[in-house]
């Protein structure tokens, strides 16, 4: 791997005009979950529900942020999970889900994937970060689809903790956790 | 039914085979006169004729060979190809004018060249020539072909797969054994031979007859359905189970709104009736005052439950926004960290960003000077610059993005969080204890009713308690409606995935059903082309025997050994299921032919084939008399006069074969077909003298091992067989009729 220094010397930076240019670059793209995982499978249906459940967390909300929490959250705990291989055919069934477009007008959700995936990245012996998301945004997505696919684990365990009376509560316990609040 | 004709009308070669110069012969066109025959000694060229017929129609070669089976005699006169030098050229050329019942049809002509490109004394072959040739030669070969358009205007085609798609749709390639007829192959109707003949009499039944199509469809059917039930095998859908789901889903949601019905009702009873207590304890002053008292309360209550609402949507918003950035503070920070080191580098633009801004803060003192701590208004511009950088994109691209990072690190500062978070909790918890203190309240009031004691006839403490227990009921029946509607809500959306998945299966499952049908009916499609195909193949064994048999027992010497012909007797010949043809004898024995009777009986069937067609396309017979005897050649001039009529024949024999008769009886060939009124034209291949230049050998009486010496008239120089190496010329042939 070239070190920045080298990289400097020999092209002189990617002229990035604007967050649609990127997505430019993801055309035709899918955000796609692991078909092959039955238990991410039914997560992605069950989770999908609660945009149309009445009073519950995500309800009006769209796929798009359910995917940005599950990513979140993936991230937060370190954890990718890859796309499985069917023990049959031994394909990997990527569920198309979200059309990389739908994040257009959702610009901070596109520069959290692209922050995720520049960490992701960096050169891993001297640690500094390189220009392979801006080289090949795909793989912008397909570190974070990983992300999501493990966070979609976790987000469910705290859309479990809901009561009738306080829908929120996995929620309100995460925020706690994360602020430290006693 | 009239049938269709095609014709070969000339043939024209130029620098071909042992031909130099340009040639030409022409073959009958008439109905009558259908005869044309080729004469020449051996050697002398008639197979190079037929062959170069062959090339010229499919850019093939009738005998391919290769580096182990070739020899220096090729496509191009070897004598012309050897003389070239370096960067000169010769090209040999044959030219086809092919007729059908209508007149000219097309002319088509293939070339191939030979250009000297360097000297070389090696040797190598070459697929294009058919021969070894020298190495430093390169062959080049050329097509054309003239066609009539829609419009009947001539046009000319130049490109060789179309033109050999041309041919080949007008005379088949791999149905050319029967229209250019090798005569070696009637040696495979004698006994020992019987496989081959088997494979030519298939050949001619399966392939003449149209059948191929047929056997095309019964092997794309049977691929098709073979390949349907591979695809869906594994694959079986039943939707009964979704159906139970989804019936079950929708049954509880009615059962929900059937109970929710039910509790509504009795709900609105029970408000009915608190409202009829509320009514009859506004009948006494201190029962309105106190009634008053409890609206008052209520009304209060109602706008902290508001209050309470507003508040928990507000919690809900934050903790929808705040989260993916809380949990992203760390990953954004770091981002931020590595758009720097890449902006260090020059590797992305430079921007202005929420680091820099802080940067100066941090040194207390703005570029004009001033102290920031004793300046209030510095501050303040330098927070509103802050803020336009940030918040308002004055650039875009990537310090859009850098912005947004920004903004997002800015929002989650633990800190700012914490206190916007404990705000909210804080206000949560004070309206819960207004709300519970208002309870309190209000049913301290319903007490205080049942306290009235009696007013008139109104017992207040029976009225208070009735009241307390409709509140309680009413609250406690709203709770139930207010859950079921959340359950019929939910089971609602149970029910439309349940009714997806249902739908989704119900699509599968009419595709696999198309599909079993499908493979049903191409079973179908498969099992009738089958048994169409015996039928057919049954009928066309049938007739080609039955005229195969005419010929035969027309034709053959020692007729009357053979059986009469059906309906009189069983049919002199047979062809079994396996294509076996054999003669019988008058009790139906397969009966042993002669080499002479077994020719008779193979021309016979090349003739018979013919009969399952709807077309007469022209019969060019290479040797047909060769190796056979005087009154065997006479049993194929007979059949080929009598039966072969409106077919255009051009036979290429030798003139002993043609010409001669013999000791014991039998008369020359030509007197059986008949100049007189069959033979259209006799054509003669020629020899020249190799020393003196286009004087033609003569034929002597004289012979070596049985083979005729030829002498040159003018220097008087004898040659045989092996020694006739002199150009080859076509002429017609002097003929006495």
């Amino acid at each position: 791997m070239r070190n920045l220094k080298e990289l400097s010397s020999e092209e002189h930076g990617i002229d990035i005009r604007d967050t649609k240019r990127i997505l430019l670059g993801l055309a035709g793209v899918k955000v796609a979950y692991d078909g092959t995982n039955t238990q991410t499978r039914n997560i992605y249906d069950h989770v999908e529900g609660e945009t149309r459940k009445h009073g519950g967390f995500f309800e009006g909300k769209k796929d798009t942020d359910i995917f940005i929490y599950a990513m979140c959250l993936g991230k937060k705990l370190g954890d990718r999970l890859e796309f499985q291989k069917d023990d049959v055919t031994g394909k990997i069934d990527k569920k198309a889900n979200i059309d990389i477009e739908y994040f257009a007008n959702q610009p901070e959700y596109v520069w959290m994937m692209i922050a995720t995936a520049l960490e992701d990245t960096k050169d891993p012996q001297t640690g500094d970060p390189t220009m392979d998301v801006f080289k090949n945004p795909k793989i912008i997505v397909e570190i974070c689809q990983e992300y999501a696919n493990a966070g979609m684990h976790e987000l469910i365990k705290i859309l479990d903790k809901r009561s009738g009376e306080d829908p929120f509560r996995g929620f309100d316990l995460k925020i706690r956790e994360l602020l430290k609040y006693e | 039914m009239s049938r269709d004709r095609l014709l070969i009308k000339s043939f024209e070669i130029k620098n071909c085979g042992g031909f130099s110069g340009t040639h030409k012969i022409e073959f009958s066109i008439d109905q009558e006169k259908n005869f044309t025959i080729v004469l020449g000694n051996s050697g002398r060229g008639k197979s190079t004729i037929f062959k170069l017929i062959y090339w010229c129609l499919y850019g093939a070669h009738y005998d391919l060979r290769d580096e182990r089976t070739g020899s220096d005699e090729g496509l191009i006169n070897l004598k012309l190809l050897k003389s070239l030098q370096t960067t000169e050229n010769v090209t040999g050329t044959v030219k086809l004018i092919l007729h059908d019942q209508n007149g000219e049809l097309h002319q088509l002509e293939r070339s191939i060249t030979a250009t000297q490109l360097e000297e070389s004394s090696k040797k190598k072959f070459d697929s294009y020539n058919n021969s070894f040739v020298n190495a430093g030669l390169q062959m080049e070969v050329s097509a054309k072909i003239t066609f009539k358009d829609k419009l009947g205007n001539i046009s000319l085609e130049k490109d060789q797969r179309r033109i050999n798609t041309m041919i080949d749709e007008l005379l088949p390639q791999e149905l050319s054994s029967f229209f250019l007829f090798d005569g070696e192959k009637l040696v495979n109707f004698r006994p020992d031979h019987r496989d081959e003949v088997s494979k030519l009499i298939q050949d001619g039944i399966e392939k003449i007859s149209g059948l191929k199509i047929l056997d095309s469809l019964i092997l794309h059917a049977t691929k098709s359905h073979e390949g349907i039930t591979k695809f869906i095998s594994g694959k079986q859908v039943d939707s009964k189970a979704l159906q139970t789901i989804f019936d079950r889903i929708s049954d509880d949601k009615q059962g929900l709104i059937d109970e929710h019905a039910e509790k509504s009702q009795q709900l609105k009873e029970k408000q009915d009736e608190l409202e009829n207590i509320i009514e009859r304890v506004s009948s006494s002053k201190e029962g309105v005052r106190i009634q008053a008292l409890v609206n008052t309360e209520e009304s209060n209550q109602k706008k902290v439950r508001k209050d309470i609402k507003s508040n928990d949507q507000e919690i809900h918003r934050f903790l929808f926004d705040k989260l993916p950035e809380l949990l992203m503070f760390d990953t954004l920070k770091e981002s931020e960290h590595s758009f720097r080191i890449l902006e260090d580098y020059d590797l992305i633009p430079p921007s202005i960003t929420r680091e820099a801004i802080d940067k100066i803060f941090a040194k207390n003192k703005c570029v004009c000077g001033n102290e920031f701590e004793n300046n209030d208004a510095t501050w303040d511009i330098l927070d509103k610059i802050k803020k336009t950088i940030i918040d308002k994109d004055m650039t875009t691209g990537i310090t859009q993005g850098r912005g947004l990072i920004s903004q997002m690190i800015d929002r989650s500062k633990s800190d700012d969080v914490n206190i916007h978070y404990k705000a909210l909790i804080k206000e949560a918890d004070r309206l819960s204890i207004e709300d519970d203190a208002l309870t309190k309240t209000i049913k301290s009031y319903d007490k205080e009713i049942t306290q009235i004691g009696n007013v008139g006839k109104v017992d207040y403490k029976q009225l208070g308690q009735t009241r307390i227990d409709l509140i309680a009921k009413t609250t406690d029946l709203n709770a139930k409606v207010n859950m079921l509607q959340i359950q019929i809500d939910e089971k609602e959306l149970d029910r439309i995935k349940s009714e997806q998945d249902l739908n989704l299966r119900l699509k599968h499952e009419g595709k696999y059903n198309s599909e079993l049908n499908k493979i049903t009916i191409l079973k179908s499609v498969v099992k009738f082309a089958k048994h169409r195909r015996n039928v057919i193949v049954d009928n066309l064994v049938s007739k080609t025997e039955k005229v195969t048999g005419e010929y035969f027992k027309n034709s053959v010497p020692q007729a009357g050994e053979f059986a009469e012909i059906y309906p009189k007797g069983i049919g002199p010949v047979q062809i079994s299921s396996n294509y076996d043809i054999t003669a019988r004898d008058g009790d139906g024995n397969v009966k042993e032919l002669s080499k002479g009777q077994s020719h008779v009986l193979g021309l016979s069937y090349v003739s018979g084939c013919r009969s399952i067609t709807n077309s007469d396309t022209f019969l060019f017979i290479d040797s047909p008399l060769h190796n056979i005897s005087g009154d065997s050649r006479n049993d194929i001039a007979k059949i080929l006069s009598k039966f072969l009529t409106n077919i255009q024949i051009v036979l290429f024999v030798t003139d002993t074969e043609y010409l001669s008769s013999d000791d014991e009886g039998a008369e020359s060939v030509r007197k059986y077909i008949n100049p007189e009124n069959k033979v259209w034209k006799e054509w003669e291949i020629g020899a020249t003298c190799s020393e003196c230049d286009g004087v033609k050998l003569r034929k002597t009486d004289k012979k070596i091992d049985d083979v005729s010496v030829f002498i040159c008239d003018n220097c008087q120089k004898e040659f045989h067989k092996d020694t006739v190496t002199g150009p080859r010329i076509i002429e017609e042939f002097k003929r006495v009729v």
